[in-house]
C-alpha cells in the first residue's frame, strides 16, 4: 500500500502529471507545444515519458489539424486523475503527515 | 525505486517538493499575463489618479493646469483598457481546449459587458442632470466597485483566495474613498488601489495554488484515491 506507483515515480513524469492535473479541468486538453512550455522540457524528453504514461492509460493524445498544421493535444484520463492522488496520498502517508 | 524504510522518506521529501514546486510554476505560467495587466493598472492607477490629484479644480494640490491633468488620466486609462483588451485576445490562444475554455470566456465577456454597461449607466445618469460634484465621486466609484465584484466573481470561480481578497479589498476602497468625499478620494485612488494590485500582482506571479477543501485523513485503503490536500498559504 506504501508502495509509489512506479509510472509516476519518477521526476519527469511526476512533473508532467501534476502540470497536467493542475492545467486542466476535465474535458480540457492542451497543445503538445503548451505543455512543453509549462514544464521547460526537451520535445523529446516530453514525448519519451508521455508515452509511457500513455501506456499506462494516465493520459491520452489526439492529433488533429489546425489549418495544415498537425497539432497534437494532450489529456489527462479520468484513470490518471485518480493515479495521481493515489500517489499524492501515498506519498503524503510515507512522509508521516508532516507536510 | 527504493521503499526502503531509511531511504524512502527523504526520496519522498524529495518527489513532494518537485510536485508542490511544479504546482506552483504551472498557476504562475497560466496567470502571467494577468499578472503583467494587474502591473499596468496598477502604474495607470497611480499615475492617472495621482494627476488628478494634483490638477488644478480636481484635486487637492493645485499644480498642474486641469485639462494636462484630464489628459494624463485618459492616457493612463486608454493604454491599460488596450492593455487588458490585448490580454483577453491573447488568453485564446494558451494551448488548452476544452471545457474550462466556455468558463474563461464567460468570465472575459462579464468584464467589457460590465464597463461598457457602466459607461452607458454614467452616460444615462448625466442626461438625467447627475450633478458635477457628485459625478465626480460616482465615475471611479462605479468602476471599480464593478471590478472588485469581478474579482469576488473570478475568485470563486477558479477558488482563489487570494483574488477574492482583492475584490474585497478594491470594494472597501470605494467606499472609504466615497466616504472621504472629493476632492480627497483621488488620493484614495492613487495610493490604495495601487498597492493592493501590486500585492495581488507579486501574488501571481508567485504562483496561487487554489485552495482545496479540507479532506479527512483517510481510515482506509479504499479511499486513497480521494483526494487529499493539505492546507498551505496561497
Amino acid at each position: 500500500m506504501t508502495e509509489l506507483d512506479p509510472v509516476i515515480h519518477a521526476p519527469a513524469r511526476l512533473r508532467i502529471m501534476t502540470a497536467l492535473t493542475e492545467a486542466l479541468d476535465d474535458g480540457d486538453e492542451i497543445t503538445f507545444p503548451a505543455l512543453q512550455k509549462l514544464l521547460d522540457m526537451t520535445a523529446g524528453n516530453l514525448t519519451t515519458h508521455l508515452a509511457k504514461l500513455e501506456a499506462a492509460g494516465y493520459v491520452e493524445s489526439t492529433k488533429t489539424f489546425s489549418g495544415r498544421r498537425p497539432v497534437t493535444f494532450v489529456a489527462i484520463t479520468p484513470v490518471g486523475r485518480a493515479a495521481f492522488r493515489t500517489y499524492r496520498s501515498t506519498l503524503l502517508d510515507l512522509l508521516g503527515g508532516t507536510r | 525505486m527504493s521503499t526502503d524504510d531509511e531511504k524512502a522518506p527523504a526520496d519522498a521529501a524529495l518527489m513532494f517538493d518537485l510536485m508542490q514546486t511544479q504546482r506552483r510554476r504551472t498557476q504562475s505560467r497560466l496567470v502571467r499575463r494577468y499578472a503583467w495587466l494587474l502591473l499596468v493598472w496598477a502604474a495607470a492607477w497611480g499615475v492617472g489618479f495621482t494627476a488628478l490629484w494634483f490638477g488644478r479644480d480636481i484635486g487637492g494640490v493645485p499644480v498642474l493646469p486641469a485639462i494636462v491633468a484630464w489628459i494624463v488620466f485618459a492616457a493612463c486609462m486608454v493604454i491599460a483598457i488596450v492593455w487588458s483588451i490585448v490580454t483577453g485576445i491573447r488568453s485564446g490562444n494558451s494551448g488548452i481546449r476544452g471545457r474550462s475554455v466556455l468558463q474563461g470566456t464567460l468570465y472575459g465577456w462579464s468584464w467589457t459587458i460590465s464597463m461598457v454597461g457602466a459607461w452607458f449607466l454614467t452616460v444615462g445618469l448625466q442626461r438625467a442632470g447627475l450633478a458635477a460634484d457628485v459625478a465626480t465621486l460616482l465615475y471611479p466609484a462605479l468602476y471599480i466597485f464593478l471590478v472588485g465584484v469581478l474579482y469576488l466573481a473570478g475568485g470563486a470561480l477558479w477558488r482563489s483566495i487570494a483574488q477574492y481578497v482583492l475584490g474585497v479589498v478594491m470594494i472597501a476602497v470605494v467606499i472609504v474613498a466615497t466616504f472621504i468625499g472629493a476632492p480627497w478620494h483621488f488620493l484614495v485612488y492613487a495610493t490604495l488601489g495601487p498597492v493592493a494590485m501590486i500585492v495581488g500582482s507579486f501574488l501571481l506571479w508567485r504562483g496561487i495554488l487554489p485552495a482545496e477543501s479540507p479532506e479527512p485523513r483517510r481510515a482506509s485503503a479504499a479511499d486513497a484515491a480521494e483526494p487529499r490536500e493539505h492546507g498551505e498559504p496561497s
